[in-house]
């Protein structure tokens, strides 16, 4: 059919990341390391589309249409050893010759990123033309790094000019204060071009994927194969609905459509409910779970992959919930009017705006696939929060001006840091005009 | 038979008549008639018994009580006395002695005889006997009588009138004409013993006796019956010869108008006083009646049966005189050959009709005829008994012997109850034919009389059978084989027109000749609906009507299987059915309910078992859901995708292989590609009617063929559903697109027009108007999806797993399953001229979506154009070179404002309509409507509105629950 997302995953994190995600689509729709269909899947008829994420080679066997890179070997050489080293395309995997990395510098990665832009571009071409009809990109990177950061910075500016029809949605994970010393400047600085040339970014903060595995799973300190089985499942479970198409949201355009209403606030928190061993090694299984559990669940704050400071009037923009499993369409009516009743959920005042349910049938996959689970995508007005601390610890570090030598060695800055200033602009609109999501007037938000 | 005294005398009578003196006998009649009427004897009549002990013996009866008399009760008594003693002479002068003559040697020897035969009391025969001999040697030698012999003869014969064990005797007086008249009827008229003693013809009489009924008896013992019809005859008012009545009767047993006795028939309807002038003046002109009389006389000889009685044409006067309880008599025998009549007359009219009433009847009429034979039977046996007596006596029937009227009366009570049952029977079978005879006859078993509930049974035994052999033909072969129409399943008559093809009359059935013109094959739901009909009133008696209604789907259910389906189904179904096979009879019901529980199971499970099993029918409604409801989301992106282009184009632009080629590629593209060839072969891209100025949007519909036998649950009707659904959801689809596209510009494309200025707030405002409209579409098409398509399907899945029911059962919950989701799609009221209010409503909105689309394409373009100008202006600012543009500024701005207008109007319009679709289906009559506004204004939205906006004030908001929906 078509509606071919590519993905892109950049750095460390990206990679692993989408090292997790790639198995999970491959185990949910039968296809083996080495890209044969498993048996019960050989059939067809599953009711799924593996040509959204996978596309077939010559002896049929399937390849997804994902582009590997990073500027450092190891992660990727990880990969090339697991048992799905077979599964992808060796001509898109891209390892940096010199392979130094980019110092978890924002500009370095971002420099880096011209320099190989060709090679780059040569991978991503080729993918768009083996599709029928490209949908998008789906960028997997973190925005503490400095590969995933700047490198897919820069990635995002020129997807943007060459496929200026196509989307472009991320799964950004957002730094914790600990992680790399400079990440508020890479983050800032990286949060520019997810608000300018990213038509939507699922935000995933590695602090709050910590607190679920904690909390969710009772795995103290978890290891980040754990953390990113968290990404992935999430990943995989929001793109469901493309991959088992039903009678609507089976385009991303679809889903994001109804999630964000305008540009800029584009930024979608998740949760998902319940995780279990299937998802993540070593986590322990929890109650049986009915459907309305799995709503009010996802509603909860302390389920979000995102660690915002909610306020009174925080609220939901938008709210897609997609649920897997056998679920009695009966329920989620029911579900539904029970939240509505016991007012679970805040929305903005300024329009229309409801919990969207999409069900979605896994089929196959052998035991568990019929337990009940959910993923949500929400538009929050509480994200502003996040983007508030960002600024903070910007400020924060940019007040010492410390760290700072490492950017000016790169072309952006060595004539000033007005990039900073600029990305700084960037993310205070978006964490105002959040803020101004939250009254009614966001109807003339932005009025001249 | 005349008891007169005749002419004709045998020369016995006239030398009695000469030999004897009155006045020797006179002393001992006189003690004769005190001794046979102790009533009338004189108060001192002790000493006649001490005097005649012979009349003592012959009477027989013990003097009861002493009547009291005054003078002129003796006056009285001494008249009729002398009347009696006339009687009795003129007994002894002409019909004792027109007997066989006896000689006087061997009188004595029968009067020992039979007193030997006679025990009385403590004397036993023979010593009766002995002293009989005694008193005869007496009168004998003594010379107290001149001729002792013919005294003999007259007691013999007197005696063996009277057994001496007669218990029964009314011993009224004797006194009047009317008091003789209400004695006991004569119903005995051969009331004189033969008076041939031979030894021969004892037996007979005692065998009679012994048979008879101890009224008989009394009827017999009423000598005195002939003493008053003896003096009826002397006083010119002689009894009517009872053989002739007798054999009257007999012909009036068969039916038969007897010489003197006959059948009075209704007043024929010409002659009724009643009628019309017109009738009566056709009749009074006396001309010939043209066709109608013709039929009037049809009816007549019809209804010959009506009997209304018999009427009596014997000349009394000259004949002889019939008494009261004769006729009544009579009248109760004649009611026989009335029920006779009617019956013979039903089975003629039958057996005339050569059979068009129907195998019941048929069978009826058999059961008749056997059951008349039985009764000729009888009445050859009732002859012959009179023949029997007739020769011996040619006009005085024997004695005991033989028949009377009483006892004809007796002899066929029996059958004279089931004649009556046998002429309801035929009266039912006049205005009832088949299954509602049946049922009529049925009723009478549950008479209270054992007798006749047998009787009945026995006739429904017979009069079932064609209705069981109808029966097991239709239960286990599914073949209605009903020549007559008796069955309750009948073929349906409207639908013959349309199995014969021929073109329906215009009329009144225009609607479903229109559907057949187009569907252009025969339809398995027609079939399966329409070919037979149940027909509640020919449902037997003893088949309740659910069992009747089960026996109806069974034997369709197998009709289909047969002739719908293919044969090998009907192969396996047959051997199935053939372990159930049973011979099914009246009598046992049991057996019958338990054959047709198993047989029903049979065929329902193995009918639904084919359509589900081998016509996979829960694929095609699948491919129905995927297909029509557009359920298969990517075969649907991916078929709008393509035509697309096409359908913007006016419809006569349209072409039927375009949009095949496009169907097939999406089936090709997509998930559909995995369904069955068979499946993907049914769909196809049709064109409806367009009228002019319509897009290929208006006019474009998907469409799922099927034929038979599939289409006995997917019919014409269905489809029509069908296709509604697919318009309404592809109208969704088509503004979910259009609203998708119009969110890659407006939200997603907007980088390109940034920074023109003075327009963020346009875009602002229709992005928000966006966001409003992918809201109402989403939960709207969230609610078709899950709300009804998903949870009605739930529920019809869930039925057929359970495969319970017939074909009708599946039919019912498929039409329930998709009336359903028509209803509730459609959101169509249930109010009868305001159905389609809010679907018309949400019509509206979506035409407003894509008004807007266009609108805000409109000012994309603008966008770009001013971006453009803005450019070269800039350009030409740095001195660079533009070509002269025609655009002015000015005019531009005007543009913009228009655009703005359209776009400000379709954003209140789209949300009046919202707002108004709220209020409606808030408070609509179904709980799933009213969610779709709870659905729509879950955040309360709608209901804020409704108090911010006064231009709003017609419309409810979202129902009473959407104010307090949550907000922050």
């Amino acid at each position: 059919m078509g509606r071919e997302i590519i993905s892109l995953q950049a750095g460390q994190a990206g990679n692993q990341i989408g090292h997790q995600f790639w198995q999970k689509l491959c185990a949910e729709h039968g296809i083996s390391p080495q890209g044969d269909l498993e048996e019960w899947a050989a059939d067809g008829g599953q009711g799924d589309r593996k040509d959204v994420f996978f596309y077939q080679a010559d002896d049929e066997h399937y390849i997804p249409r994902a582009i590997l890179i990073d500027l450092e070997p190891r992660v990727i050489n990880n990969i090339l050893s697991s048992p799905f080293k077979g599964l992808y395309n060796p001509e898109n995997i891209y390892v940096s010759k010199d392979g130094g990395g980019a110092g978890n510098n924002w500009a370095q990665g971002y420099s880096a990123g011209e320099r190989v832009y060709d090679d780059l571009m040569e991978m991503i071409d080729r993918e768009a033309d083996g599709s029928d009809s490209l949908e998008g990109f789906m960028l997997l990177h973190s925005i503490a790094g400095g590969t995933g950061s700047g490198l897919g910075s820069y990635l995002l500016e020129r997807l943007n000019d060459r496929f200026p029809k196509k989307l472009i949605q991320t799964y950004s994970v957002f730094p914790e204060a600990s992680d790399v010393v400079v990440q508020p400047y890479n983050s800032l600085l990286a949060m520019k071009r997810l608000v300018n040339n990213a038509d939507s970014v699922v935000v995933l903060d590695n602090a709050a994927l910590t607190r679920i595995a904690a909390d969710r799973l009772h795995i103290q300190d978890p290891s980040f194969v754990q953390t990113n089985q968290l990404v992935s499942t999430v990943m995989a479970a929001s793109t469901t609905t493309l991959r088992y198409p039903s009678y609507m949201n089976n385009d991303l355009v679809g889903i994001i459509a109804s999630l964000i209403p305008t540009p800029r606030c584009h930024f979608l928190m998740t949760s998902y409910t319940p995780f279990t061993g299937d998802e993540i090694d070593k986590a322990k299984s929890i109650r049986k779970t009915t459907t309305l559990d799995v709503m009010r669940r996802l509603l909860q704050p302390k389920n979000r992959m995102v660690s915002t400071t909610s306020t009174k009037t925080s609220a939901y923009i938008s709210c897609l919930n997609i649920i897997s499993g056998d679920v009695d369409p009966t329920d989620v009516h029911k579900s539904l009017l029970r939240i509505r009743e016991r007012q679970l959920a805040n929305f903005i005042p300024w329009g229309p705006a409801s919990i969207q349910v999409a069900l979605t049938r896994r089929r196959g996959m052998g035991a568990g696939t019929n337990r009940v689970s959910g993923v949500m995508m929400a538009n929050h007005t509480s994200m502003a929060s996040l983007f508030k601390r960002m600024i903070h610890q910007y400020d924060m570090l940019r007040k010492r001006n410390a760290f700072l030598e490492q950017y000016k060695k790169e072309d952006m800055f060595s004539d000033g840091l007005h990039e900073f200033d600029d990305a700084r602009r960037v993310v205070a609109e978006l964490a105002d005009e959040y803020i101004a999501a939250e009254s009614p007037d966001y109807i003339d938000y932005g009025g001249e | 038979m005349s008891n007169r005294p005749q002419s004709s005398m045998s020369s016995h009578s006239h030398r009695v008549r000469t030999t004897s003196t009155p006045t020797t006998v006179r002393p001992p009649l006189e003690q004769l008639v005190y001794a046979l009427v102790p009533s009338l004897a004189p108060p001192r009549s002790s000493r006649l018994d001490s005097r005649s002990g012979r009349t003592s013996a012959a009477s027989s009866r013990p003097v009861s009580r002493a009547e009291v008399g005054d003078d002129d009760a003796e006056k009285e008594r001494k008249a009729k006395v002398k009347e009696l003693m006339e009687w009795c002479e003129e007994i002894m002068e002409s019909r004792l002695l027109s007997s066989t003559p006896l000689s006087s040697a061997t009188l004595p020897d029968t009067a020992k005889r039979m007193l030997m035969q006679s025990a009385k009391g403590d004397e036993s025969g023979s010593e009766r006997a002995l002293r009989f001999g005694g008193i005869w040697s007496k009168l004998e030698r003594g010379h107290l009588l001149a001729s002792p012999s013919p005294h003999l003869q007259f007691l013999l014969s007197l005696s063996a009138l009277n057994p001496s064990n007669n218990p029964a005797r009314p011993t009224g007086p004797f006194s009047s004409t009317s008091a003789a008249r209400s004695m006991p009827p004569p119903s005995v008229p051969s009331t004189f013993s033969s008076t041939q003693p031979s030894s021969s013809r004892q037996p007979l009489v005692e065998s009679q006796m012994h048979n008879l009924s101890v009224v008989e008896f009394s009827g017999k013992g009423k000598s005195k019956a002939d003493v008053l019809k003896a003096w009826r005859t002397s006083r010119a008012q002689p009894p009517f010869p009872p053989h002739l009545l007798l054999r009257d009767t007999l012909y009036l047993l068969q039916g038969i108008d007897g010489r003197f006795v006959r059948f009075a028939l209704a007043p024929p309807k010409e002659q009724n006083p009643y009628m019309t002038e017109k009738g009566r003046a056709g009749e009074g002109a006396g001309f010939p009646l043209g066709k109608d009389g013709a039929a009037t006389g049809v009816e007549s000889m019809g209804d010959e049966g009506d009997v209304v009685g018999i009427e009596i044409v014997a000349d009394e006067a000259k004949d002889g005189y019939i008494s009261q309880p004769t006729r009544t008599i009579l009248m109760q025998l004649s009611e026989m050959g009335m029920l006779y009549r009617r019956i013979t007359n039903f089975i003629n009219a039958r057996q005339a009709s050569e059979g068009k009433g129907g195998m019941t009847e048929q069978s009826l009429c058999h059961f008749l005829h056997h059951e008349l034979s039985e009764y000729h039977r009888l009445l050859a046996v009732l002859e012959s008994q009179m023949n029997l007596t007739a020769p011996a006596a040619e006009d005085k029937p024997a004695e005991g012997a033989g028949l009377t009227l009483m006892r004809l009366g007796l002899w066929t009570v029996e059958m004279r109850s089931k004649l009556r049952q046998m002429a309801i029977v035929v009266d039912e079978a006049k205005v009832a034919h088949g299954g509602a005879l049946v049922s009529k006859i049925h009723s009478h078993t549950r008479h209270g009389d054992p007798l006749i509930r047998n009787f009945t049974d026995q006739i429904l035994e017979d009069v079932s059978k064609p209705f069981f052999a109808t029966l097991q033909r239709w239960i286990f072969s599914g073949e209605l084989h009903d020549p007559f129409q008796e069955f309750f399943v009948q073929l349906n008559p409207e639908n013959s027109s349309l199995r014969d093809g021929q073109a329906s009359p215009a009329g009144d059935i225009g609607f479903e000749g229109g559907i057949d013109a187009a569907g252009g094959q025969e339809e398995a739901h027609k079939v399966w609906e329409k070919k037979y009909v149940f027909v509640k009133g020919m449902v037997p008696g003893f088949v309740s009507e659910d069992f009747g209604k089960k026996i109806f789907s069974t034997g369709r259910s197998l009709n289909f299987i047969r002739y719908s389906c293919r044969d090998s189904d009907w192969i396996e179904t047959q051997a199935k059915l053939a372990n159930a096979g049973r011979a099914l009879k009246y009598s046992d019901l049991a057996g019958l309910e338990r054959s047709i529980d198993d047989a029903y199971s049979i065929a329902s499970q193995r009918l639904l078992e084919i359509f589900f099993d081998k016509f996979v029918l829960l694929d095609h409604l699948r491919a129905l859901k995927s297909y029509l409801m557009l359920g298969a989301g990517d075969f649907t992106e991916l078929l709008m995708e393509a035509l697309a282009p096409r359908l913007s184009k006016p419809a006569i632009s349209l072409y039927r292989h375009h949009l095949t080629s496009d169907l097939e590629s999406a089936i090709r593209g997509s998930n559909a590609q995995y369904d069955s060839p068979d499946i993907l072969r049914r769909l196809d891209a049709r064109i409806l009617e367009y009228s002019h100025g319509e897009t290929g949007w208006d006019c474009f519909a998907l469409e799922y063929k099927v034929e038979a036998p599939l289409n006995a649950v997917l019919d014409a009707r269905a489809m029509t559903e069908y296709d509604k659904l697919f318009n309404h959801l592809w109208r969704l689809k088509r503004v979910e697109v259009a609203l998708s596209q119009g969110w890659m510009r407006v939200t997603s494309g907007s980088r390109i027009y940034e920074r023109i200025p003075g327009l963020s707030n346009d875009w602002h405002h229709c992005r928000i108007v966006q966001a409003e409209m992918v809201h109402f579409l989403r939960q709207l098409q969230a609610f078709c999806q899950l709300e009804v398509i998903e949870c009605s399907w739930a529920a019809f899945v869930d039925f057929t797993e359970k495969r319970e029911g017939d074909l009708d059962s599946l039919i019912s919950a498929h039409r329930e399953y998709l009336d359903r989701v028509v209803r509730k799609v459609l959101l169509l009221s249930t109010k009868r001229d305001k159905e389609e209010v809010l679907l018309d409503a949400v019509r509206d909105a979506l035409a407003f979506i894509l008004q807007f689309r266009d609108a805000t394409d409109d000012l994309y373009g603008w966008s770009l154009a001013e971006a453009t100008r803005l450019d070269r202006e800039r350009d030409a600012e740095r001195g660079l070179y533009t070509p002269q543009t025609t655009d002015d500024p000015s005019r531009s701005y005007e543009q913009l404002q228009q655009i703005r207008s359209r776009i400000r109007t379709c954003s209140i319009n789209f949300q009046d309509r919202v707002v108004s679709i709220c209020h409606m289906a808030g408070s609509h009559t179904d709980l799933d409507v009213r969610f779709l506004a709870i659905r729509i204004a879950f955040n309360g939205h709608y209901g804020l509105r409704k108090k911010s906006s006064a231009s709003s004030a017609a419309g409810g908001g979202g129902g009473s629950g959407s104010t307090r929906g949550t907000r922050g």
